[in-house]
């Protein structure tokens, strides 16, 4: 049986590489549904966003 | 396109028309019970969510509606502030969710309380802000949305902001990316593809279906409109960039949880919850092939990836043709 020394010196080592930062870009907005969602728009700039639609506002 | 997926009326057009006292809806596998305490408050359904209406079924999720005066003081604490129509209280070790419009005035509109483990909520409407003649859906967006986010996030899966496609071969493809990726764009070319279903050009849920990791389609479409209630195993992750010919780059593991990570809606609130979350990416990205797929928004991308083979080796060694 071989141990586990043995093992770890058949497989080719891997080529350190050194770690990178990678910055991924992350909308609050979307990411906790705070925004409207109105044909795919969020935020502000979509029409009576921030109104639910069976309220008395839009009725008056 | 295959009959499962609802032709959806305008949104802005689609009316509340049907009313019911009770109702049970069935989102990727998570059935929500939606009752009337009251019978003043008749309950309404957008159209998108009336293909996810269910006959019978256990419930996972049982949500009481009715009326309410929510002018008065409560003791609470906040939590977490999304930054516009809602923030979340903690209330007696209950999740309370406030919702407010400066439109419709000061008080809020509605406030839903729910249980640590999201089994269980009541969701009451401020009386004097609605017209109360008219069948309301007391979950509306972002509420329903949340109340499975977090149900999803003890443990069960998770939603991505992605449109999902299941083809005639039972394979699932997850097309990820935020607003304006092209999530609608990629939808509209595949939803004419004989055998194809598109489960949602914005929103999808990830869940582990026996020993394998499954998608969902959602109610909560994007511009497209195209919502199905079906499900498939999940085949590859393509995260979308446009570019000036089809092509994919594999991605790194690391990159491949950023970068869906980056594109879904985690309760950011709850410490055990995004552990499960990050944990469950892990799970997602091993099992997986992820790509980045640079994409020209024209019908040469479908014939792409339908002549793609994929053959997946865990961490990075997937074969394209």
């Amino acid at each position: 049986m071989s141990s586990r020394h043995e093992k770890d010196a058949r497989r080719p080592k891997k080529p350190y590489t050194k770690p990178e930062m990678r910055q991924i870009q992350l909308r609050p907005e979307e990411a906790v549904l705070g925004g409207c969602k109105i044909s795919g728009i969020f935020g502000p700039t979509a029409n009576n966003c921030s109104i639910p639609p069976q309220c008395n506002a839009l009725l008056s | 396109m295959s009959d499962d997926n609802m032709d959806l009326p305008n949104e802005k057009q689609s009316v509340l028309s049907a009313q019911y006292s009770s109702l049970l809806l069935d989102i990727a596998d998570v059935n929500i019970e939606l009752l009337s305490s009251d019978s003043r408050l008749k309950l309404g359904l957008e159209e998108a969510m009336k293909g996810f209406i269910v006959e019978k079924g256990k419930p996972d999720i049982r949500v009481q509606a009715g009326w309410s005066d929510l002018s008065g003081k409560r003791n609470r604490e906040l939590v977490f502030d999304s930054g516009d129509l809602w923030k979340l209280y903690s209330e007696n070790e209950s999740c309370c969710f406030w919702f407010t419009s400066p439109i419709m005035g000061a008080h809020p509109y509605k406030i839903a309380t729910f249980s640590k483990e999201f089994d269980s909520g009541e969701v009451y409407l401020h009386r004097s802000y609605f017209n109360q003649d008219q069948p309301i859906y007391p979950l509306e967006y972002p509420l329903d949305e949340l109340i499975i986010n977090n149900f999803l996030a003890r443990g069960k899966g998770m939603e991505v902001h992605a449109c999902g496609i299941l083809n005639s071969n039972e394979q699932g493809y997850l097309f990820v990316g935020q607003s304006t990726a092209g999530k609608t764009t990629i939808a509209k070319l595949w939803q004419d593809e004989p055998g194809v279903t598109v489960l949602s050009d914005d929103r999808i849920i990830l869940r582990r279906i026996e020993n394998k990791i499954g998608m969902y389609g959602t109610p909560w479409h994007g511009e497209a409109m195209l919502a199905s209630p079906s499900r498939a195993p999940l085949t590859a992750i393509y995260f979308l960039e446009k570019g000036k010919k089809n092509e994919l780059v594999a991605q790194k593991p690391s990159d491949a949880i950023s970068r869906l990570f980056a594109c879904s809606f985690p309760p950011f609130y709850n410490r055990d919850a995004l552990d499960f979350t990050l944990s469950f990416l892990e799970d997602v990205v091993k099992n997986v092939p992820c790509y980045e797929l640079r994409f020209t928004p024209d019908k040469n991308v479908v014939e792409f990836i339908k002549g793609e083979r994929i053959a997946y080796c865990p961490f990075g060694n997937h074969r394209i043709s």
